[in-house]
C-alpha cells in the first residue's frame, strides 16, 4: 500500500493527511501543536491515523517554523557584509511611512544591528563591470570580527550583484573557509532583481531564519527515519510548489508562506480532475478569508510581499486576505457604523456560540442566528453550539444600536462579510485585468461553503465548486505540490535590441542555474515570461512567452495587454525589457479522489428547515441534506442547505446543485 | 425611510475600492518616478456637491484637497461647463490649487442617466511644465510666469474627444524629454478608471441609494472626528516658527504663526501673524494651506478611519489674504511645500502640552529635494533625476525617533534605490548611502539620525538645491536638544570645497563629489535622564560618537 502523507504544522493544530495512492482514499488526523515538541505531534498524528511510515513513498511538509522565528524575533544571531559605503541600506530602507497619519510611526527594527553590519571594498557598475576589485583580506578580517561577535549566520549583499555575482561568490567562499559551521546566504542566490534594499532585506531574512529551519528539518528527517520512513521528503514553498530538503535548508525564505499556498495548490489539482482552466481559490477560515487565482493549473504569484514591513523579493502566491473569518467580530464604531474586524475572537474564546466565554458577536454567531449553521449538528453533533448566546450577543451589541431586528442585524453582518470578501475577489480579478465571469469559485475552509454563492452572485461568477472535505482541503492540497522553482533576473534591455536567439541563450543559462537548485526526474514544464514597460515607466506588465519563436510578437502583445489593463497603449514609445522570468515545474502525480457511486433507486424525501434568506429578507423553508447521503448525479434546486461535519453549503433560490462523480458539489449560480 | 446601515457600509466599501483602482492605475501607468515611486499624486471621488466620498492615498498633503480645484472650475466656468465626456485641467496657484504649477489637477464629471452624479479627480506632479529650468522648479523665481504654464480650468477633453489644440500648446512649451506627455495620458486613464468604477456602483445600487449612503457615512466620519476632538483638552494652542528665507533675500527668515483652538468638538486654525507673501517662490495658495490643516486634523483625531469630507467638517481655517500661506497673483509658488511642511510640524508642536503622550519632537525639515539634470552620456538627451532625501524624525515621548524617514506632507514617498539611479543616469555614481553619526538630537529619547548620500559626478551636470530648517532647526521637546541641520558640501578634484543651501541650476563639474547630509530629529526629555546603557549602546553601534556621549550625556566610555 504506497502512501503519500502531507504534514501541516500550524499555530494551533498539526494536521496529517495520508493518501493511499492506489485508491485515492484519504485518512487524516489532528493533534495540538506543542511548540517545544512539534515533531511529537506529527508522530502522534501518524499513530492516530494508523499510518505505518515504512509504507510511505513521499512526505510533503509545510511548516511555519521559519515565519514564526521571524515574527517572534527568535532567529539566529546574524551578521551582514555589504559593499563599502552601504551597510546602512538595511536600516534606511525606502524612507516611507506605512501608516501615513501616524506621526509616531515605528519601523521594524533591523534584524542585524549596526555593529554587525560590516563593509568591504568592492564595487560593480550599472553594466556589471568591476569598478573596484574585491578586497579579499578585508573579507577575512570581517569574518574574524563576526566570529568574535558570535554570529551563527551571515548575509552577503553587494551592489549590482544581479548583473554579475562574481564578488558575492568569492566573498561567500572566503567566509565559508573562515567561519566553519556558520550559514552563509548570498543575495544573488535568492533574488536577481535590482533595488538594493529589497535584495538586502530578503537575504537578511533568509540568514536570520536559516539555522533554525536547518536544525528543524534535520530533526524532522531523523525522526521520520527512526520510524522506518525511507521515502522522499519535500517542503512546500510560498510560490505554490515544493522543493527538496537541501533547497529548503539553503533558501528558507522561500518557504515562509507555505501554509496559505496549500489550498491553492489543491485547487490546481482539482482543476485537472474537473477539467476547469480558470479557478478562484477561496478559503474562509477562523480569522480571515483568502483568495487566489489558479489559471490553467498554475497558481498565480506576485513579487509584492512583506512580512511585518520587511520586503521579501521572492515569488509568493498572490493572495488577497481580508479580515472576514468566522471568528471576526462585528461591532459598532464611534460614528455609529457597523464594522467588521480586524479583531477576531480566534479559537479562544471563539464565537459566542462556542460557549467558551466569548461575548462579542462574530460572523459565525450571525450565521447561527440565521439558522445557516445548525447548532445541534456542528462538527457532527460533537460540539453543540449555544444559539441562544449568539442571539443574545446580537441583541445586546448590534441590533438596538443599528435600529434593526435581531435577524436583520445578523443578516447585515453576513452581507457585510460577503461584500468584503467579494471586494477581495474583485481585487485579484478585475484588479488584474481578469473577468470574474470567466472563472469558477472553489470554496473551502469552515466558512467558504456558507458564503460562496453570495460572493459569486455579487461578481457574476457563474459556477461554484465545493470539494469533498472542504474544512481540511488545504492539507489535501499539500499532497499535490509539484517541485517548482521560480527565477527572475533583471536585464534592463531595450526590447528592440533583443531577439529570439538572445533570449534563448539567456534562458538556457537560467535553466542551468535552476537545474542546480531543483534536481528532478523527467522533463520539466517550463514557463517563461517577461516584464515589459514603456521606457520611463516604473511598473511593468508581465507577458507569458509560450514560444521563444514568437519573440518578435512581444511588442504587440504588450501594447494589447497595456490597453486591456489601463485603457491605452503608447505604440510610439520604446519598450524596455526589465526582467526575464523562468518557472520550472516537475509535476508529481496528482492525488486522485475516490469516485462516488451513482444512485440507482429514488432519493429519499428531504427534510426541510427554516433558514434566513438574505435575498428574501426573511426565514424561508430550505431543503436540508446530509452531504454523506449524496450520490453522483444527484441534483437539488435551491433554496437548500448541504450539511457536513465542518461546514454547511448554502444554495439560494434559483441556484442548482449537481453532484459530480468525485463528490464535488457543482453549483450553477443564478445571476440574480 | 432611512437607508439600512448595511447598505451604507457596502457603498462605502465599493467607492473606496473604486478610488483604490484609480490609485493603482496611476502608479502602474506613470512615467516618472516622482509619481510611481515618490507617489506625488492624489485621487478622489466626489458627489455632485463636490463632497469627497472616497479617496485613493498618494501624497498625504493631497488628501482632502482635490475638491478645491473642482470648486475653482465651477466658480470660473459654471457647473454647466461640465458635460459628459469632458475633462478639465487646472493648476492655478491662487484659485483652488495652492501649490506649484507642476501639480496639475484633472477632473472628469460623472453622469448617470443624463444627470451629473459626481466627479472623479486626480492631481499629479508633472516633471516639467516649461519655464527656464528643467523640472520648472527654481529657488529664485519672482512670479509664477517664470515657473511654467498656468492652466485655469482648461478643457482637455471635450465630450470624450482629446482637444489636440491644447495638447499642441503644452507639447510646444514643456521639455517633452521629461515624459510629461505620457503622464498626461496616464492621468486620463486614471479618470476613465474612476468613471467606469463609479458607473458600476451607480448601476448596482442606484443613484438615490448611493447619494443617501454617502451622506450618512460622511456624517459618521464627522461624528468620529468630533468625538476625538472632544478628548483633547479645550484651549488655544500656539506655535511660531521660521523657514530660512525666500530664496532671494537669504538673510531674512520668514515667519509662520498659528493658533489652534480646540473647543466643543471643533478645531479652528488661525494663521494671523504669519508674514506677508514673499518675493521668491516660497509661497503657497490658501487651498493647500487648508489641505495641510486637514492632514493635521486627521493625524490628531482619527488616523485609522476612512477619509471623506465628513472628517473635515469640524475644521475651520483662517488665513490672512496676501500672506505667505494665502499668496495672491503673481507670487511664485514653486517651493510651496516649505511653509506647508513647517506648518504641519508647528501644528503638532502647538499641541505638545495638551497631548503629552502623542507628539514627537521636531523632524529634519522638508523632503529636501535635489534635482540633478544634464546631458545623458549615452543618449545625448536631457536627463532629470529628482530625489527626495530622508532624514531623522523627532524623538517620541517613550522612544527614540526613527532615522531616515521622509516626513509628513510626503510621508508615503520613497527614496530612489542606488541601483535604479545609476542604471538610469550612468554619470551619477553613489559612493556612500549611510546614517550620519551624531545628527540625532540628544535627549532622554534620542532624535532619529539623518543620512549622508554622496555622489560622484562623472560628467558635468547641474543640481537645483533647496535646503531648509536652519532658522528653526529640528527642535527638541521637554529639554531634548535640537537635531543637526541639513547641509550640502561639494568637493572639487583640486581639494577645494563649497557649501550650498539654495541654488537653481548649480553647475557641477566632472569629478566633483556632492555630499548631501540631511538633518536629524530633535531629542525628547533631558539627555541627563537617558539610560547610560542606551548611550553606551549608541556609541557601540556608531549612532553617537564617544565625544558626543561625554558632551551631551555626560557618559564616559571605557578608555575615553
Amino acid at each position: 500500500m504506497p502512501l503519500r502523507i502531507g504534514v501541516d504544522i500550524g499555530g494551533t493544530f498539526t494536521d496529517l493527511v495520508a493518501l493511499d495512492e492506489a485508491t485515492g482514499v484519504v485518512v487524516n488526523a489532528k493533534a495540538l501543536s506543542t511548540p517545544s515538541k512539534l515533531l511529537d505531534g506529527v508522530l502522534r498524528c501518524a499513530d492516530q491515523a494508523s499510518v505505518d511510515l515504512a509504507d510511505c513513498r513521499l512526505t510533503i511538509h509545510g511548516t511555519t517554523i521559519g515565519i514564526n522565528a521571524l515574527l517572534e524575533g527568535k532567529g539566529a544571531r546574524t551578521g551582514l557584509l555589504t559593499t563599502e559605503g552601504f551597510r546602512d541600506v538595511l536600516e534606511i530602507g525606502r524612507g516611507n511611512f506605512l501608516r501615513m497619519y501616524d506621526v509616531l510611526y515605528r519601523r521594524p527594527t533591523p534584524l542585524v544591528p549596526r555593529g554587525r553590519r560590516l563593509e568591504v571594498a568592492e564595487r560593480l557598475g550599472a553594466r556589471g563591470e568591476v569598478l573596484v576589485p574585491l578586497d579579499e583580506p578585508a573579507v577575512r578580517a570581517a569574518a574574524r570580527s563576526l566570529a568574535a561577535g558570535g554570529v551563527q549566520s551571515v548575509a552577503v549583499t553587494f551592489l549590482f550583484s544581479y548583473l554579475d555575482p562574481v564578488h558575492e561568490r568569492r566573498a561567500a567562499a572566503i567566509l565559508a573557509e573562515e567561519l566553519p559551521g556558520v550559514a552563509i546566504s548570498v543575495s544573488h542566490a535568492l533574488t536577481q532583481e535590482w533595488r538594493e534594499y529589497e535584495r538586502t532585506s530578503t537575504t537578511v531574512v533568509n540568514a536570520y531564519v536559516l539555522p533554525i529551519v536547518e536544525r528543524y528539518l534535520a530533526t524532522f528527517e531523523q525522526r521520520l527515519a527512526e520510524r522506518g520512513f525511507r521515502g522522499r521528503v519535500l517542503i512546500t514553498q510560498s510560490n505554490g510548489g515544493a522543493c527538496s530538503v537541501p533547497a529548503a535548508r539553503a533558501r528558507p525564505v522561500h518557504t515562509l508562506e507555505s501554509g496559505p499556498a496549500a489550498g491553492a495548490i489543491g485547487c490546481a489539482s482539482l482543476a485537472g480532475l474537473l477539467g476547469l482552466d480558470r479557478l478562484i481559490s477561496f478559503d474562509m477560515g477562523g480569522t480571515t478569508a483568502k483568495c487566489a487565482i489558479v489559471d490553467h493549473g498554475m497558481v498565480q504569484t506576485t513579487d509584492e510581499y512583506h512580512v511585518d514591513g520587511r520586503p521579501l523579493r521572492i515569488p509568493v502566491i498572490d493572495i488577497r486576505e481580508v479580515s472576514a473569518g468566522g471568528g471576526t467580530i462585528a461591532w459598532i464604531d464611534a460614528g455609529g457604523a457597523l464594522a467588521l474586524g480586524p479583531q477576531s475572537a480566534g479559537a479562544a474564546p471563539g464565537p459566542v456560540c462556542y460557549g467558551l466565554d466569548g461575548t462579542e458577536p462574530t460572523v459565525t454567531d450571525a450565521n447561527v442566528v440565521l439558522g445557516r449553521i445548525d447548532g445541534s449538528r456542528f462538527l457532527g453533533g460533537t460540539m453543540p453550539l449555544d444559539a441562544a448566546g449568539a442571539a443574545r450577543a446580537v441583541d445586546e451589541r448590534l441590533a438596538p444600536r443599528l435600529g434593526l431586528s435581531r435577524a436583520s442585524a445578523a443578516a447585515g453582518v453576513v452581507r457585510l462579510a460577503d461584500v468584503k470578501m467579494a471586494l477581495a475577489v474583485r481585487g485579484i480579478t478585475t484588479g488584474r485585468g481578469l473577468d470574474p465571469r470567466d472563472y469558477t469559485l472553489v470554496a473551502y475552509g469552515g466558512g467558504g461553503p456558507l458564503h460562496a454563492t453570495a460572493i459569486a452572485r455579487e461578481l457574476g461568477i457563474p459556477r461554484v465548486v465545493i470539494p469533498p472535505l472542504p474544512s481540511t482541503f488545504s492539507a489535501w492540497g499539500m499532497l499535490a505540490s509539484d517541485l517548482r522553482h521560480d527565477l527572475v533576473r533583471t536585464v534592463l534591455e531595450p526590447l528592440e535590441a533583443t531577439d529570439a536567439a538572445w533570449a534563448q541563450a539567456r534562458y538556457a543559462e537560467m535553466q542551468r542555474e535552476v537545474a542546480a537548485i531543483l534536481p528532478g526526474d523527467g522533463a520539466p514544464l517550463m514557463h517563461r515570461a517577461v516584464d515589459l514597460r514603456y521606457v520611463g515607466q516604473e511598473h511593468t506588465v508581465t507577458i507569458a512567452v509560450t514560444d521563444l519563436g514568437d519573440w518578435a510578437d512581444l511588442r504587440k502583445q504588450f501594447d494589447d495587454a497595456h490597453e486591456r489593463a489601463y485603457g491605452y497603449a503608447a505604440s510610439d514609445v520604446d519598450v524596455q525589457l526589465l526582467n526575464l522570468r523562468l518557472t520550472v515545474v516537475f509535476p508529481i502525480e496528482r492525488p486522485r479522489l475516490p469516485t462516488l457511486s451513482r444512485r440507482t433507486g429514488s432519493r429519499p424525501a428531504l427534510e426541510t428547515r427554516k433558514i434566513y434568506s438574505i435575498a428574501a429578507g426573511d426565514f424561508v423553508e430550505h431543503r436540508v441534506v446530509e452531504r454523506r447521503d449524496l450520490l453522483a448525479g444527484d441534483t437539488i434546486a435551491g433554496p437548500a442547505a448541504i450539511e457536513e461535519s465542518g461546514t454547511t453549503t448554502i444554495i439560494d433560490a434559483g441556484d442548482t446543485l449537481s453532484v459530480e462523480e468525485h463528490g464535488c458539489l457543482m453549483i450553477r449560480v443564478n445571476a440574480g | 425611510m432611512a437607508l439600512d446601515p448595511i447598505t451604507v457600509e457596502v457603498v462605502r466599501a465599493a467607492l473606496n475600492a473604486a478610488a483604490e483602482r484609480m490609485r493603482l492605475t496611476m502608479i502602474k501607468t506613470a512615467y516618472n518616478h516622482i509619481i510611481s515611486e515618490s507617489l506625488d499624486f492624489g485621487c478622489a471621488i466626489f458627489d455632485a456637491n463636490v463632497q469627497m466620498i472616497a479617496q485613493g492615498i498618494g501624497l498625504p498633503v493631497f488628501q482632502g484637497h482635490l475638491g478645491f480645484p473642482i470648486e475653482a472650475t465651477i466658480q470660473d466656468r459654471g457647473l454647466e461647463a461640465f458635460r459628459e465626456g469632458d475633462i478639465f485641467i487646472h493648476n492655478d496657484p491662487y484659485t483652488g490649487n495652492g501649490n506649484h504649477l507642476n501639480d496639475v489637477a484633472m477632473t472628469a464629471p460623472v453622469f448617470w442617466d443624463g444627470r451629473l452624479a459626481g466627479f472623479v479627480s486626480v492631481k499629479a506632479h508633472w516633471s516639467d511644465v516649461g519655464g527656464p529650468v528643467p523640472s520648472s522648479m527654481q529657488v529664485g523665481s519672482r512670479e509664477f510666469r517664470q515657473e511654467g504654464l498656468r492652466f485655469q480650468s482648461v478643457r482637455l477633453l471635450s465630450r470624450g474627444e482629446l482637444n489636440e489644440e491644447v495638447i499642441r500648446v503644452i507639447r510646444a512649451n514643456i521639455r517633452t524629454e521629461s515624459g510629461t506627455m505620457k503622464d498626461v495620458q496616464a492621468m486620463i486613464a486614471v479618470c476613465r478608471a474612476g468613471e467606469v468604477s463609479f458607473h458600476e456602483i451607480l448601476a448596482r445600487y442606484g443613484r438615490e441609494t448611493v447619494l443617501e449612503a454617502t451622506s450618512i457615512y460622511m456624517e459618521q466620519s464627522e461624528r468620529r472626528t468630533r468625538a476625538a476632538l472632544a478628548a483633547i483638552p479645550a484651549g488655544i494652542y500656539r506655535a511660531v516658527g521660521h523657514f530660512d528665507n525666500d530664496g532671494i533675500t537669504l538673510d531674512r527668515p520668514v515667519r509662520v504663526e498659528m493658533a489652534i483652538e480646540v473647543r466643543d468638538g471643533r478645531m479652528t486654525v488661525d494663521f494671523t501673524g504669519s508674514d506677508a507673501q514673499v518675493v521668491g517662490p516660497f509661497n503657497c495658495g490658501d487651498a493647500i494651506t487648508i489641505s495641510a490643516c486637514r492632514l493635521l486634523i486627521k493625524c490628531l483625531t482619527t488616523p485609522d478611519d476612512p477619509v471623506d469630507e465628513g472628517c473635515f467638517r469640524p475644521l475651520r481655517v483662517s488665513v490672512p489674504r496676501g500672506s505667505v500661506l494665502a499668496a495672491e497673483e503673481p507670487a511664485p509658488t514653486a517651493r510651496y511645500y516649505v511653509p506647508i511642511n513647517l506648518l504641519i510640524e508647528l501644528g503638532l508642536r502647538a499641541l505638545a502640552d495638551a497631548l503629552p503622550d502623542r507628539i514627537p519632537a521636531g523632524a529634519y525639515g522638508d523632503q529636501m529635494p535635489t534635482i540633478a539634470f544634464g546631458t545623458h552620456p549615452q543618449t545625448g538627451r536631457l536627463f532629470i533625476q529628482g530625489d527626495l532625501n530622508a532624514g531623522g524624525t523627532g524623538a517620541r515621548p517613550a522612544y527614540d525617533g526613527e532615522s531616515a524617514m521622509i516626513i509628513f506632507a510626503g510621508s508615503t514617498a520613497r527614496n530612489n534605490p542606488v541601483e535604479v539611479v545609476e542604471s538610469r543616469v550612468p554619470s551619477m555614481r553613489v559612493l556612500r548611502y549611510g546614517l550620519r553619526m551624531d545628527s540625532g538630537g540628544a535627549g532622554k529619547f534620542r532624535g532619529g539620525l539623518g543620512v549622508e548620500r554622496v555622489y560622484e559626478f562623472l560628467a558635468p551636470a547641474f543640481i537645483t538645491f533647496s535646503l531648509e530648517r536652519k532658522a528653526t532647526p529640528p527642535w527638541g521637546l521637554r529639554g531634548g536638544l535640537d537635531g543637526a541641520v541639513n547641509g550640502v558640501e561639494i568637493r572639487s578634484p583640486d581639494g577645494s570645497t563649497r557649501h550650498v543651501r539654495k541654488a537653481t541650476q548649480h553647475p557641477i563639474a566632472a569629478g566633483e563629489i556632492v555630499r548631501i547630509m540631511t538633518g536629524g530629529g530633535g531629542g525628547w526629555g533631558s539627555p541627563a535622564e537617558r539610560d547610560p546603557e542606551a548611550v553606551r549602546r549608541d556609541v557601540r553601534e556608531g549612532y553617537v560618537s564617544a565625544d558626543a556621549a561625554r558632551r551631551d550625556y555626560g557618559v564616559r566610555l571605557n578608555g575615553s
